[in-house]
Protein backbone atom coordinates (compact mmCIF):
# COMPACT_ATOMS: atom_id res chain seq x y z
CA UNK A 1 0.00 0.00 0.00
CA UNK A 2 3.09 2.31 0.95
CA UNK A 3 4.25 1.67 -2.36
CA UNK A 4 1.14 3.21 -3.88
CA UNK A 5 0.88 6.24 -2.20
CA UNK A 6 4.64 6.79 -2.75
CA UNK A 7 3.80 6.98 -6.77
CA UNK A 8 1.25 9.06 -6.22
CA UNK A 9 3.27 11.58 -4.24
CA UNK A 10 6.08 11.29 -6.70
CA UNK A 11 3.46 11.87 -9.03
CA UNK A 12 2.46 15.00 -7.49
CA UNK A 13 5.95 16.08 -6.85
CA UNK A 14 6.49 15.78 -10.47
CA UNK A 15 3.35 17.86 -11.39
CA UNK A 16 4.47 20.66 -9.12
CA UNK A 17 8.23 20.70 -10.12
CA UNK A 18 7.99 19.73 -13.70
CA UNK A 19 12.02 19.40 -14.02
CA UNK A 20 13.01 18.92 -17.26
CA UNK A 21 14.83 15.91 -18.90
CA UNK A 22 17.90 15.89 -20.33
CA UNK A 23 17.93 15.58 -23.92
CA UNK A 24 19.94 12.29 -23.73
CA UNK A 25 17.03 10.05 -22.08
CA UNK A 26 14.50 11.38 -24.68
CA UNK A 27 14.38 8.99 -26.92
CA UNK A 28 13.56 5.98 -23.86
CA UNK A 29 10.50 8.28 -22.64
CA UNK A 30 7.99 6.51 -24.29
CA UNK A 31 8.69 3.09 -23.81
CA UNK A 32 9.63 3.79 -20.47
CA UNK A 33 6.08 5.32 -19.59
CA UNK A 34 4.48 2.06 -21.78
CA UNK A 35 6.34 0.01 -19.06
CA UNK A 36 5.27 1.80 -16.00
CA UNK A 37 1.93 1.51 -17.35
CA UNK A 38 1.71 -2.12 -17.71
CA UNK A 39 3.53 -1.78 -14.07
CA UNK A 40 1.07 -0.04 -12.72
CA UNK A 41 -2.40 -1.97 -14.16
CA UNK A 42 -0.46 -5.26 -12.67
CA UNK A 43 -0.17 -3.51 -9.50
CA UNK A 44 -3.74 -2.44 -9.61
CA UNK A 45 -4.96 -6.32 -10.98
CA UNK A 46 -3.12 -7.65 -7.53
CA UNK A 47 -4.55 -5.45 -5.07
CA UNK A 48 -7.85 -6.40 -6.34
CA UNK A 49 -6.86 -10.33 -6.21
CA UNK A 50 -6.00 -9.63 -2.82
CA UNK A 51 -2.18 -10.03 -3.47
CA UNK A 52 -0.66 -7.57 -3.73
CA UNK A 53 3.09 -6.74 -2.96
CA UNK A 54 5.21 -3.46 -2.28
CA UNK A 55 8.05 -5.15 -2.98
CA UNK A 56 6.61 -7.10 -5.65
CA UNK A 57 4.97 -3.84 -7.71
CA UNK A 58 8.39 -1.57 -6.80
CA UNK A 59 10.92 -3.73 -8.14
CA UNK A 60 8.57 -5.25 -11.04
CA UNK A 61 8.24 -0.99 -11.62
CA UNK A 62 11.66 -0.35 -11.57
CA UNK A 63 12.87 -3.41 -13.69
CA UNK A 64 10.37 -2.77 -16.34
CA UNK A 65 11.16 0.91 -16.75
CA UNK A 66 14.40 -0.10 -16.53
CA UNK A 67 14.96 -3.41 -19.10
CA UNK A 68 12.49 -1.30 -21.46
CA UNK A 69 15.06 1.61 -21.49
CA UNK A 70 17.98 -0.93 -21.92
CA UNK A 71 15.86 -2.74 -25.24
CA UNK A 72 15.49 0.77 -26.85
CA UNK A 73 19.04 1.37 -26.62
CA UNK A 74 20.39 -1.75 -27.52
CA UNK A 75 17.79 -1.49 -30.63
CA UNK A 76 19.14 1.90 -30.92
CA UNK A 77 23.06 0.12 -31.15
CA UNK A 78 22.19 -2.18 -33.32
CA UNK A 79 19.87 -0.14 -35.40
CA UNK A 80 16.36 -2.12 -35.18
CA UNK A 81 15.14 0.78 -32.39
CA UNK A 82 11.90 0.91 -33.88
CA UNK A 83 11.05 -2.72 -34.60
CA UNK A 84 12.18 -3.20 -30.63
CA UNK A 85 10.63 -0.84 -29.61
CA UNK A 86 7.78 -2.02 -31.62
CA UNK A 87 7.62 -5.43 -30.01
CA UNK A 88 7.95 -3.98 -26.25
CA UNK A 89 4.77 -1.92 -27.23
CA UNK A 90 3.03 -5.00 -28.58
CA UNK A 91 4.23 -7.47 -25.80
CA UNK A 92 3.64 -4.75 -23.03
CA UNK A 93 0.52 -3.95 -24.70
CA UNK A 94 -1.29 -7.24 -24.48
CA UNK A 95 -0.08 -7.59 -21.03
CA UNK A 96 -2.07 -4.27 -20.05
CA UNK A 97 -5.26 -5.60 -21.86
CA UNK A 98 -5.39 -8.96 -19.90
CA UNK A 99 -4.78 -7.28 -16.71
CA UNK A 100 -6.97 -4.25 -17.52
CA UNK A 101 -9.87 -6.88 -18.27
CA UNK A 102 -9.17 -8.97 -15.03
CA UNK A 103 -9.36 -5.74 -13.25
CA UNK A 104 -12.80 -5.07 -15.10
CA UNK A 105 -13.71 -8.09 -14.17
CA UNK A 106 -13.36 -7.74 -10.29
CA UNK A 107 -14.99 -4.12 -10.21
CA UNK A 108 -17.80 -4.52 -12.84
CA UNK A 109 -18.28 -8.41 -12.08
CA UNK A 110 -18.36 -9.05 -16.14
CA UNK B 1 16.37 -40.08 -33.71
CA UNK B 2 16.97 -43.43 -34.31
CA UNK B 3 16.48 -45.74 -31.53
CA UNK B 4 19.42 -46.26 -29.19
CA UNK B 5 19.24 -50.44 -28.32
CA UNK B 6 21.10 -49.94 -24.69
CA UNK B 7 18.24 -47.36 -23.93
CA UNK B 8 14.48 -47.57 -24.03
CA UNK B 9 12.77 -44.56 -25.50
CA UNK B 10 10.21 -43.05 -23.56
CA UNK B 11 6.97 -42.06 -24.86
CA UNK B 12 6.91 -38.84 -25.76
CA UNK B 13 3.87 -37.00 -24.81
CA UNK B 14 2.20 -35.19 -28.11
CA UNK B 15 3.39 -31.74 -29.06
CA UNK B 16 0.59 -29.38 -28.16
CA UNK B 17 -1.23 -28.03 -30.91
CA UNK B 18 -0.62 -24.41 -29.87
CA UNK B 19 2.96 -24.90 -29.04
CA UNK B 20 4.16 -23.04 -31.27
CA UNK B 21 2.35 -19.79 -29.79
CA UNK B 22 3.92 -20.50 -26.41
CA UNK B 23 5.51 -16.69 -26.61
CA UNK B 24 1.29 -15.32 -27.31
CA UNK B 25 -0.11 -17.74 -24.85
CA UNK B 26 2.71 -16.95 -21.94
CA UNK B 27 1.62 -13.25 -22.46
CA UNK B 28 -1.60 -13.70 -22.51
CA UNK B 29 -2.24 -16.09 -19.39
CA UNK B 30 0.40 -14.84 -17.25
CA UNK B 31 -0.25 -11.31 -17.68
CA UNK B 32 -0.04 -10.92 -13.96
CA UNK B 33 3.77 -10.69 -12.68
CA UNK B 34 4.12 -14.09 -11.17
CA UNK B 35 6.47 -12.24 -8.21
CA UNK B 36 2.79 -11.36 -6.34
CA UNK B 37 1.75 -15.15 -6.47
CA UNK B 38 4.91 -16.37 -5.58
CA UNK B 39 4.93 -13.54 -2.82
CA UNK B 40 1.75 -13.98 -1.62
CA UNK B 41 2.37 -17.87 -1.19
CA UNK B 42 5.47 -17.23 0.86
CA UNK B 43 5.77 -18.06 4.62
CA UNK B 44 4.94 -14.68 6.63
CA UNK B 45 8.19 -13.83 7.81
CA UNK B 46 7.82 -11.86 11.19
CA UNK B 47 10.39 -9.30 11.23
CA UNK B 48 11.91 -6.64 13.92
CA UNK B 49 10.25 -2.82 14.43
CA UNK B 50 13.15 -1.28 12.50
CA UNK B 51 13.38 -3.73 10.28
CA UNK B 52 10.03 -3.24 8.89
CA UNK B 53 10.26 0.63 8.96
CA UNK B 54 13.83 0.79 6.82
CA UNK B 55 11.97 -1.71 4.50
CA UNK B 56 9.11 0.58 4.42
CA UNK B 57 11.23 3.94 3.97
CA UNK B 58 12.93 1.98 0.86
CA UNK B 59 9.51 1.24 -0.71
CA UNK B 60 8.14 4.78 -0.33
CA UNK B 61 11.32 6.34 -1.50
CA UNK B 62 11.75 4.07 -4.35
CA UNK B 63 7.63 4.80 -5.39
CA UNK B 64 8.37 8.10 -5.19
CA UNK B 65 11.00 7.90 -7.32
CA UNK B 66 9.27 6.05 -9.77
CA UNK B 67 6.06 7.98 -10.00
CA UNK B 68 8.33 11.27 -10.02
CA UNK B 69 10.16 9.80 -13.10
CA UNK B 70 6.93 8.25 -14.68
CA UNK B 71 4.78 11.68 -14.46
CA UNK B 72 8.37 13.82 -15.78
CA UNK B 73 8.06 11.17 -18.87
CA UNK B 74 4.50 11.70 -19.67
CA UNK B 75 4.72 15.95 -19.31
CA UNK B 76 7.97 15.94 -21.23
CA UNK B 77 6.91 13.82 -24.06
CA UNK B 78 3.17 16.09 -23.97
CA UNK B 79 5.21 19.27 -24.22
CA UNK B 80 6.08 19.43 -28.13
CA UNK B 81 2.62 19.06 -28.28
CA UNK B 82 1.48 22.18 -26.06
CA UNK B 83 4.45 24.12 -27.34
CA UNK B 84 6.88 24.81 -30.12
CA UNK B 85 6.40 26.75 -33.26
CA UNK B 86 2.76 25.43 -35.26
CA UNK B 87 3.42 23.18 -38.10
CA UNK B 88 1.31 26.47 -39.55
CA UNK B 89 3.30 29.04 -39.15
CA UNK B 90 6.68 27.02 -40.06
CA UNK B 91 4.96 26.28 -43.63
CA UNK B 92 3.60 30.12 -43.80
CA UNK B 93 7.08 30.74 -43.03
CA UNK B 94 8.40 27.99 -45.43
CA UNK B 95 5.86 29.60 -47.85
CA UNK B 96 7.38 33.08 -47.91
CA UNK B 97 10.46 32.23 -48.09
CA UNK B 98 10.72 29.89 -51.05
CA UNK B 99 8.02 32.83 -52.79
CA UNK B 100 11.14 35.46 -52.70
CA UNK B 101 13.70 32.77 -53.61
CA UNK B 102 11.03 32.84 -56.69
CA UNK B 103 10.95 35.78 -57.04
CA UNK B 104 15.18 36.43 -57.24
CA UNK B 105 15.21 33.27 -59.44
CA UNK B 106 12.83 35.19 -61.68
CA UNK B 107 14.48 38.23 -61.41
CA UNK B 108 17.95 36.81 -62.31
CA UNK B 109 16.16 35.17 -65.46
CA UNK B 110 14.87 38.68 -66.77
CA UNK B 111 18.23 39.87 -66.22
CA UNK B 112 19.87 36.85 -68.13
CA UNK B 113 17.54 36.72 -71.03
CA UNK B 114 17.89 40.82 -71.19
CA UNK B 115 21.86 39.96 -71.76
CA UNK B 116 21.38 37.29 -74.08
CA UNK B 117 19.27 39.22 -76.15
CA UNK B 118 21.72 41.77 -76.02
CA UNK B 119 24.80 39.59 -77.06
CA UNK B 120 22.38 38.19 -79.59
CA UNK B 121 21.81 41.72 -81.36
CA UNK B 122 25.21 42.38 -81.12
CA UNK B 123 26.73 39.44 -82.41
CA UNK B 124 23.70 39.01 -84.98
CA UNK B 125 22.80 42.73 -86.44
CA UNK B 126 26.41 43.31 -87.67
CA UNK B 127 26.88 40.26 -89.43
CA UNK B 128 23.37 39.39 -90.71
CA UNK B 129 21.17 41.84 -90.05
CA UNK B 130 18.26 40.16 -91.99
CA UNK B 131 17.98 36.98 -90.23
CA UNK B 132 18.60 39.74 -87.48
CA UNK B 133 15.27 41.68 -88.12
CA UNK B 134 13.23 37.65 -88.37
CA UNK B 135 14.48 36.76 -85.08
CA UNK B 136 13.50 40.08 -83.81
CA UNK B 137 9.99 39.32 -85.16
CA UNK B 138 9.18 36.06 -84.48
CA UNK B 139 10.44 36.96 -80.93
CA UNK B 140 7.73 39.71 -80.49
CA UNK B 141 5.51 37.00 -81.99
CA UNK B 142 6.21 34.51 -79.61
CA UNK B 143 5.83 36.78 -76.97
CA UNK B 144 10.32 36.15 -75.62
CA UNK B 145 10.22 39.97 -76.27
CA UNK B 146 8.70 42.31 -73.80
CA UNK B 147 6.52 44.96 -75.87
CA UNK B 148 5.15 48.13 -74.99
CA UNK B 149 2.42 50.73 -76.83
CA UNK B 150 -1.25 51.69 -76.09
CA UNK B 151 -3.90 48.82 -75.09
CA UNK B 152 -6.44 47.50 -73.32
CA UNK B 153 -6.75 46.46 -69.37
CA UNK B 154 -9.56 44.22 -67.93
CA UNK B 155 -9.34 43.73 -64.40
CA UNK B 156 -11.20 41.27 -62.40
CA UNK B 157 -11.84 41.17 -58.65
CA UNK B 158 -13.66 37.99 -56.61
CA UNK B 159 -16.73 38.90 -55.57
CA UNK B 160 -18.14 38.79 -51.51
CA UNK B 161 -17.07 35.46 -50.47
CA UNK B 162 -19.20 34.35 -47.74
CA UNK B 163 -18.19 30.64 -46.89
CA UNK B 164 -14.39 30.00 -47.24
CA UNK B 165 -15.18 26.66 -48.66
CA UNK B 166 -17.39 27.72 -51.60
CA UNK B 167 -15.56 29.09 -54.67
CA UNK B 168 -18.38 30.49 -56.61
CA UNK B 169 -17.83 34.09 -55.88
CA UNK B 170 -14.35 33.92 -56.87
CA UNK B 171 -12.94 34.09 -59.97
CA UNK B 172 -12.38 30.91 -61.85
CA UNK B 173 -9.25 29.36 -64.28
CA UNK B 174 -12.00 29.55 -66.76
CA UNK B 175 -12.63 33.16 -66.15
CA UNK B 176 -9.53 34.32 -67.62
CA UNK B 177 -9.14 31.77 -70.45
CA UNK B 178 -12.62 32.97 -71.24
CA UNK B 179 -11.58 36.84 -71.47
CA UNK B 180 -7.54 36.33 -72.56
CA UNK B 181 -9.13 34.05 -75.54
CA UNK B 182 -12.05 36.89 -75.89
CA UNK B 183 -9.29 39.42 -76.23
CA UNK B 184 -6.78 37.48 -78.74
CA UNK B 185 -9.82 37.02 -80.99
CA UNK B 186 -10.40 41.02 -80.75
CA UNK B 187 -7.10 41.70 -81.97
CA UNK B 188 -4.89 41.74 -79.06
CA UNK B 189 -0.92 41.41 -79.89
CA UNK B 190 0.22 40.96 -76.71
CA UNK B 191 -1.71 39.83 -73.02
CA UNK B 192 0.21 39.86 -69.66
CA UNK B 193 -2.08 38.57 -66.89
CA UNK B 194 -0.18 40.38 -63.22
CA UNK B 195 2.28 41.08 -65.20
CA UNK B 196 2.85 37.69 -66.29
CA UNK B 197 3.44 37.58 -70.23
CA UNK B 198 1.30 34.84 -72.30
CA UNK B 199 2.40 33.57 -74.86
CA UNK B 200 1.55 30.16 -77.30
CA UNK B 201 2.22 27.64 -74.27
CA UNK B 202 1.53 29.60 -71.70
CA UNK B 203 -1.31 27.71 -69.48
CA UNK B 204 -3.94 29.00 -67.54
CA UNK B 205 -5.29 26.67 -65.33
CA UNK B 206 -6.72 26.53 -61.56
CA UNK B 207 -4.95 24.28 -58.87
CA UNK B 208 -7.40 24.10 -55.97
CA UNK B 209 -8.43 27.31 -55.10
CA UNK B 210 -5.47 29.31 -56.51
CA UNK B 211 -5.31 30.32 -60.23
CA UNK B 212 -1.99 29.14 -61.99
CA UNK B 213 -0.53 31.27 -64.81
CA UNK B 214 2.37 30.06 -66.67
CA UNK B 215 2.94 27.54 -63.33
CA UNK B 216 3.32 30.63 -61.13
CA UNK B 217 -0.08 31.16 -59.01
CA UNK B 218 -1.22 34.79 -59.57
CA UNK B 219 -3.97 36.35 -56.80
CA UNK B 220 -6.88 38.54 -56.86
CA UNK B 221 -7.31 41.50 -58.18
CA UNK B 222 -6.38 40.31 -61.78
CA UNK B 223 -5.23 42.10 -64.23
CA UNK B 224 -5.35 41.55 -67.80
CA UNK B 225 -3.51 43.89 -70.10
CA UNK B 226 -3.58 43.91 -73.47
CA UNK B 227 -1.78 45.62 -76.30
CA UNK B 228 -3.16 46.40 -79.46
CA UNK B 229 -5.25 49.02 -81.20
CA UNK B 230 -7.46 50.08 -78.27
CA UNK B 231 -10.63 51.15 -80.26
CA UNK B 232 -10.44 48.26 -83.04
CA UNK B 233 -9.97 45.70 -79.50
CA UNK B 234 -12.56 47.35 -77.62
CA UNK B 235 -15.44 47.01 -79.95
CA UNK B 236 -14.91 43.70 -80.96
CA UNK B 237 -14.48 42.38 -77.50
CA UNK B 238 -18.06 44.07 -76.19
CA UNK B 239 -19.29 42.05 -79.28
CA UNK B 240 -17.55 38.88 -78.21
CA UNK B 241 -19.15 36.17 -75.93
CA UNK B 242 -16.49 37.00 -73.29
CA UNK B 243 -17.99 40.21 -72.33
CA UNK B 244 -21.30 38.17 -72.25
CA UNK B 245 -19.66 36.02 -69.92
CA UNK B 246 -18.00 39.04 -67.82
CA UNK B 247 -21.60 40.10 -67.51
CA UNK B 248 -22.74 36.77 -66.47
CA UNK B 249 -20.18 36.78 -63.56
CA UNK B 250 -21.13 40.35 -62.23
CA UNK B 251 -25.14 39.84 -62.74
CA UNK B 252 -24.56 36.34 -60.16
CA UNK B 253 -21.23 35.91 -58.70
CA UNK B 254 -20.58 39.90 -58.03
CA UNK B 255 -17.55 39.51 -59.62
CA UNK B 256 -16.43 43.02 -60.75
CA UNK B 257 -14.89 43.55 -64.20
CA UNK B 258 -13.97 47.03 -65.56
CA UNK B 259 -12.08 47.62 -69.18
CA UNK B 260 -10.25 50.50 -69.47
CA UNK B 261 -7.99 51.86 -72.34
CA UNK B 262 -4.72 52.62 -71.75
CA UNK B 263 -2.14 54.83 -73.70
CA UNK B 264 0.78 53.18 -72.63
CA UNK B 265 0.88 49.69 -71.61
CA UNK B 266 4.65 47.66 -70.56
CA UNK B 267 4.49 44.49 -70.71
CA UNK B 268 7.55 41.98 -69.61
CA UNK B 269 9.14 38.98 -72.12
CA UNK B 270 7.83 35.48 -71.20
CA UNK B 271 11.30 34.74 -69.56
CA UNK B 272 13.95 32.07 -71.00
CA UNK B 273 13.33 30.80 -74.31
CA UNK B 274 14.47 26.98 -75.03
CA UNK B 275 15.73 25.41 -77.97
CA UNK B 276 12.99 23.27 -79.50
CA UNK B 277 13.85 23.03 -83.11
CA UNK B 278 16.85 23.46 -85.24
CA UNK B 279 17.58 23.03 -89.16
CA UNK B 280 21.20 23.60 -90.40
CA UNK B 281 21.81 26.38 -92.72
CA UNK B 282 22.41 25.65 -96.55
CA UNK B 283 25.12 27.90 -97.17
CA UNK B 284 27.33 26.70 -94.28
CA UNK B 285 30.63 24.72 -95.22
CA UNK B 286 29.94 20.79 -94.97
CA UNK B 287 33.05 20.25 -92.75
CA UNK B 288 31.12 22.26 -89.81
CA UNK B 289 27.19 21.56 -90.99
CA UNK B 290 27.13 18.49 -88.63
CA UNK B 291 28.04 20.17 -85.56
CA UNK B 292 25.75 23.48 -86.36
CA UNK B 293 22.58 21.32 -87.21
CA UNK B 294 20.37 19.39 -85.65
CA UNK B 295 20.74 15.47 -86.38
CA UNK B 296 17.67 14.89 -88.62
CA UNK B 297 15.25 12.48 -87.27
CA UNK B 298 14.81 15.68 -84.42
CA UNK B 299 13.67 17.78 -87.14
CA UNK B 300 10.43 19.13 -86.13
CA UNK B 301 10.53 17.16 -82.68
CA UNK B 302 9.11 19.27 -80.22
Amino acid sequence: MIALIGLVVGALVGLFLEPTVPAVLQPYLPIAVVAALDALFGGLRALLDGVFDDRVFVISFLSNVVVAALIVFLGDQLGVGTQLSTAVVVVLGIRIFSNAAAIRRHLLKA
Amino acid sequence: MTADPGRRVLPRAPRAVDASMGLLNDVMSKALDPGYVEAAQRPVVQRGVADRATRTALHMILAVLLGLITVVAVSELRRPLLAGPSPRALLEREITLRSTEVEDLADLVERLSADIAQVQSDAIASLNPGLFERLEASELASGALGVSGPGLVIELDDGEVTDPEDDAARVQDIDLQIVTNGLWAAGAEAIAINGSRLTALTAIRGAGQAIQVDLAPVLAPYRIEAIGDVREMQTAFARSSAANHLAFLSGTYGITATATAAQQLDLPGAGSTTLRHATGLADVASSSAPLKSAPPEEKGSP
